[in-house]
């Protein structure tokens, strides 16, 4: 089987979310990839502007057959694309080829699987001591008044214990506070995906108003036990409808709050914690 | 349903038939939008493009950020519409919507909503630029832009070497100081763009013609005093690319061969087509 490479240059950004797709029966992958936003105003109308993802880079398209007259066909063909996707009309996906080979045997390098992350529906049983106090830590982390924040519910549980947590942001020598932080900003780093500031903790996903008291009290319950505990904030609609970040309105406090409980317990499962 | 990636290709017609034009202006703002964690307005940022230049009796070498040129196409589009309501056609509006929230109509007079002319008797500005789900017949592309002040800077990509900078817009200060900036970048000096018209006809062309002659705005700020378009000259030109894989054993590389003629007949031609289309 025959793979024949064209390798060009994207002069314009092309509007596309992923870096890899397919067109034209070749496979496209765009290298060394930038990314821009394409924002379009429509001033005739009362409306939000439109962003668009797109990319800058080098491309190239790989196309495999067992014939050469056929390959050779194709690449004609392939030279006279002049601009790949939406709004070629204003300029934008615009291409230069460049160069280009055949290879014999060829084998595409394929990217590594990365782990995915699954959110668990209960705890596992088997955890130890210490894995248990990190994590019942890690669930309660953002009900405590720190110097960077208030609490994230506005109110504060009155718990034992919990003020070893109001330092959690602080650069200290202690081991414990340095793992739950790396866990933290690893969950901070999954969840915050677009910027979008809000002046209070709903996000732009809540339809309802929230009895933070009642959400305090229900906590302080179940915090005793950090199965019911994790329970409680799996199946919560109220802690769903705040955000982590006053910064980025589209995250959720509680998928903050379980993507950091399910990265330990991924960890811990496979003694890589 | 929205069109697949693989159907958005668009491949080179031969011949092409290339309005180009040259404009120039003093200040215009073409922005794309601010940067994350930033209130300052920005144009679409590209590639920074390396450049030599003589310093006495050295080389040396440099590079400069390039921009991309957004907004001409809707620039033109504005014009056309005017030069058609001048002209007494009734054509399509930008917008799709009747009336706003609070019932205020948003669609002026001599226009009819965008896309409700589809089918029969399509009006010439759907025709030209169509509509949502409609795809029109025009492109219009510009060289990125670039602030190179060095008057022996030699480049290897196509750039327009203009003046860009940033207008401070400071709202509030405290202690000599500003905490909010609403800076805007501008560019300024003389640029070329192209419209592609190889699909168009004669009196359309002739109406895009007339509408560039005329063109005036450009970008944002026009009633604070900023992008006023002069336009210098234009051309009408029948461009043929052919692009050639040059093989050495099972590599290639692609080179590119570009003629271009002028036509003057056709440009007189297609103007007399669009004032025919005006009076019949």
């Amino acid at each position: 089987m025959l793979t024949f490479i064209l390798e060009g240059q994207i002069v314009t950004p092309i509007v596309t979310r992923k870096t890899e797709f397919y067109m034209e029966r070749c496979k496209a992958i765009i290298k060394h990839p930038r990314r821009r936003y394409y924002n379009k105003i429509n001033a005739s109308k009362p409306m939000y502007p439109y962003s668009f993802q797109c990319y800058l880079g080098a491309i190239e398209l790989h196309f495999r057959c067992s014939n050469t007259a056929k390959l050779k066909q194709k690449l004609k063909d392939l030279l006279q694309i002049k601009a790949i996707g939406r709004f070629h009309s204003e300029g934008m996906g615009l291409v230069q080829w460049i160069k280009g080979n055949i290879h014999s045997n060829y084998e595409p390098t394929h990217t590594k699987n990365t782990r995915t992350l699954r959110i668990r529906k209960g705890l596992p049983h088997n955890l130890t001591k210490d894995i248990k106090k990190l994590l019942w830590y890690a669930l309660l982390h953002d009900f405590v008044n720190t110097p960077k924040h208030k609490s994230k519910i506005y109110i504060e549980p009155n718990l034992d214990g919990i003020a070893y947590l109001r330092n959690h942001h602080d650069k200290t020598e202690d081991s414990f506070i340095q793992l739950f932080q790396k866990y933290d900003h690893l969950a901070a780093m999954i969840t915050r995906k677009i910027r979008s500031p809000r002046t209070n903790r709903y996000n732009w996903s809540s339809n309802s108003n929230i009895d933070f008291e009642k959400l305090a009290t229900q906590i302080k319950e179940v915090a005793s036990n950090i199965w019911k505990l994790y329970d409680y904030i799996y199946q919560s609609k109220e802690l769903e409808q705040l955000n982590e970040s006053l910064q980025h309105g589209h995250t959720s406090l509680r998928n903050h709050l379980l993507v950091i409980v399910n990265l330990i317990v991924h960890d811990f499962q496979r003694n890589e914690l | 349903m929205s069109k697949k990636l693989s159907d958005r290709v668009k491949r080179i017609q031969n011949p092409q038939r290339i309005l180009k034009v040259v404009a120039y202006t003093a200040i215009a703002k073409p922005l794309n939008g601010s940067l994350p964690r930033s209130n300052n307005s920005h144009f679409l940022r590209l590639y920074p493009i390396k450049y030599s230049y003589r310093n006495g009796k050295e080389e040396k070498e440099a590079f400069s950020i390039s921009y991309l040129l957004k907004g001409i196409r809707g620039a033109i589009r504005h014009q056309v519409m005017k030069t058609c309501y001048d002209a007494g056609v009734e054509v399509c509006h930008t917008s799709d919507k009747a009336t706003d929230k609070a019932g205020n109509s948003l669609l002026p007079k001599g226009f009819h909503l965008s896309g409700s002319c589809k089918g029969n008797g399509e009006c010439i500005v759907h025709q030209v630029f169509g509509s949502m789900g409609t795809e029109g017949l025009i492109s219009v592309y510009a060289e990125p832009i670039t602030a190179i002040s060095h008057k022996s800077a030699k480049t290897e990509v196509k750039v327009q070497k203009v003046h860009i900078a940033t207008e401070n817009r400071v709202c509030m200060t405290f202690d000599n100081k500003p905490v909010q900036d609403f800076g805007e970048r501008y560019f300024s000096g003389e640029f070329t763009f192209e419209i592609d018209v190889t699909r168009c006809t004669s009196e359309q062309i002739g109406l895009l013609i007339e509408s560039v002659i005329n063109m005036q705005r450009l970008g944002r700020g026009y009633n604070a005093g900023y992008g006023r378009v002069q336009i210098k000259r234009f051309q009408l030109l029948e461009r043929t690319i052919k692009r050639i894989p040059e093989w050495q054993e099972d590599n290639f590389i692609v080179k590119e061969e570009l003629n271009e003629i002028s036509l003057k007949n056709e440009v007189l031609e297609a103007m007399e087509a669009w004032n025919a289309y005006v009076y019949t």
